[in-house]
């Protein structure tokens, strides 16, 4: 028996060295996206008609797990979100932490990098398409849980251009539009396509608030910036 | 005929279906470009000025929530501000901290003027002690 697979190996060494070369090279020349970062602006307009600014600078790193927001206006402070909790740090020593509801596999920045983004990442959730509608290069997918899974969520409506997701609508049990977001304007940085414009109406009763997230100088995989990409909170 | 006109009705009804879901994804850009006029300009003008403070703001007269504008700081360098290892490098080792903090982008404002403060701090000593030390030997 170990004659026959020697006789094998020797027989088949080169179709073999070939094999495991080829299935290497995809590995060898393809890049992984890790971490990205960018200068983004925040206005937002509340239902009370108050409006407000944020200035300054995210970063993430999907093996650090958290998304950090150096925020330079209208205050100085640094913001980390985790998957369970929110760290408000200001001058580096006053922390405040709050619970957090956000699941950063969800995240803009981790669908983007991860190649998630077209879908808003649902394929990798349990939710299914329930219908498809086609408009020239226009796609609206219309996505649902199974009835299993079913408790207070209802369906989401996505809608892609050109492969590209430009419009997301989120809907209550009662079918009632809980949110519309637009993704717009997209650059493609070192292989990665983000929307460097996005748009949220959430609605509240018969009013709605509106935020408008612009992002600028998008950098994938910069070596630099350790300090902010793994922020260490500060003991307090 | 009753076929018919529940064909007919079935199919305005699809077909509505169909118009409204696509018409959902859109929104009026210029009440949106309206919306935050005030708060483009103000998002220039800081931009355009390093020095922006709370006076500037409230002279720009963009109404912001309370909790933005209670939180407000004034962009000017005070004690809370200073990161000791950067006045460390600064102040006991100018040379290598120059390297270290100065010209090093991953640094922060502060911490590069905590660095020379922490310069000027020992340029400051050195003069007043110096002369002393001078005395004493000669």
């Amino acid at each position: 028996m170990i004659l026959k697979i020697d006789f094998f190996v020797k027989r088949y060494k080169r179709i073999a060295a070939i094999f495991i070369i080829n299935s290497f090279i995809p590995f060898l020349f393809s890049q992984v996206h890790v971490r990205i970062e960018a200068d983004f602006s925040l206005k937002e307009s509340f239902i009370d008609s108050t409006q407000k600014l944020t200035i300054g600078k995210v970063y993430y790193d999907k093996s650090y797990k958290q998304i950090v927001y150096n925020i330079s206006f209208p205050e100085k402070k640094v913001i980390v979100i985790t998957d369970s909790l929110i760290y408000r740090i200001k001058k580096n020593k006053n922390v405040s932490i709050s619970k957090s509801n956000s699941i950063l596999q969800m995240s803009i920045f981790n669908l983007a990098l991860n190649g998630d983004l077209p879908y808003y990442g649902l394929k990798n959730t349990p939710y299914i398409i329930a219908d498809i509608e086609n408009n020239d290069n226009q796609v609206i997918t219309t996505w649902k849980l199974p009835e299993a899974y079913k408790q207070n969520t209802g369906k989401m409506a996505l809608m892609q251009v050109d492969k590209k997701l430009t419009g997301l609508i989120t809907f209550n049990a009662e079918d009632e539009i809980v949110s519309k977001q637009f993704f717009e304007e997209y650059i493609n940085v070192s292989g990665v396509d983000f929307p460097s414009k996005i748009v949220q109406f959430m609605y509240v009763g018969n009013k709605k608030e509106t935020k408008l997230t612009t992002y600028n100088n998008i950098i994938i995989n910069n070596l630099k910036s350790e300090d902010f990409y793994n922020y260490s909170i500060p003991v307090y | 005929m009753k076929f018919f006109t529940f064909l007919v009705i079935l199919l305005f009804t699809v077909f509505s279906l169909s118009a409204s879901q696509s018409s959902l994804f859109s929104y009026n850009a210029d009440e949106l470009e309206a919306q935050f006029q005030e708060l483009n300009e103000l998002e220039n003008n800081i931009q355009n000025s390093h020095d922006l403070n709370y006076d500037n703001l409230i002279g720009s007269g963009v109404c912001l929530n309370n909790s933005s504008t209670s939180g407000i700081e004034s962009s000017s360098f005070s004690i809370d501000d200073m990161d000791w290892g950067a006045f460390a490098w600064g102040f006991c080792c100018c040379p290598i901290g120059f390297f270290v903090v100065a010209i090093n982008d991953e640094k922060t404002n502060d911490q590069k003027l905590s660095y020379w403060i922490g310069v000027g701090v020992n340029v400051a000593l050195n003069a007043i002690s110096t002369p002393f030390v001078y005395r004493s030997y000669y």
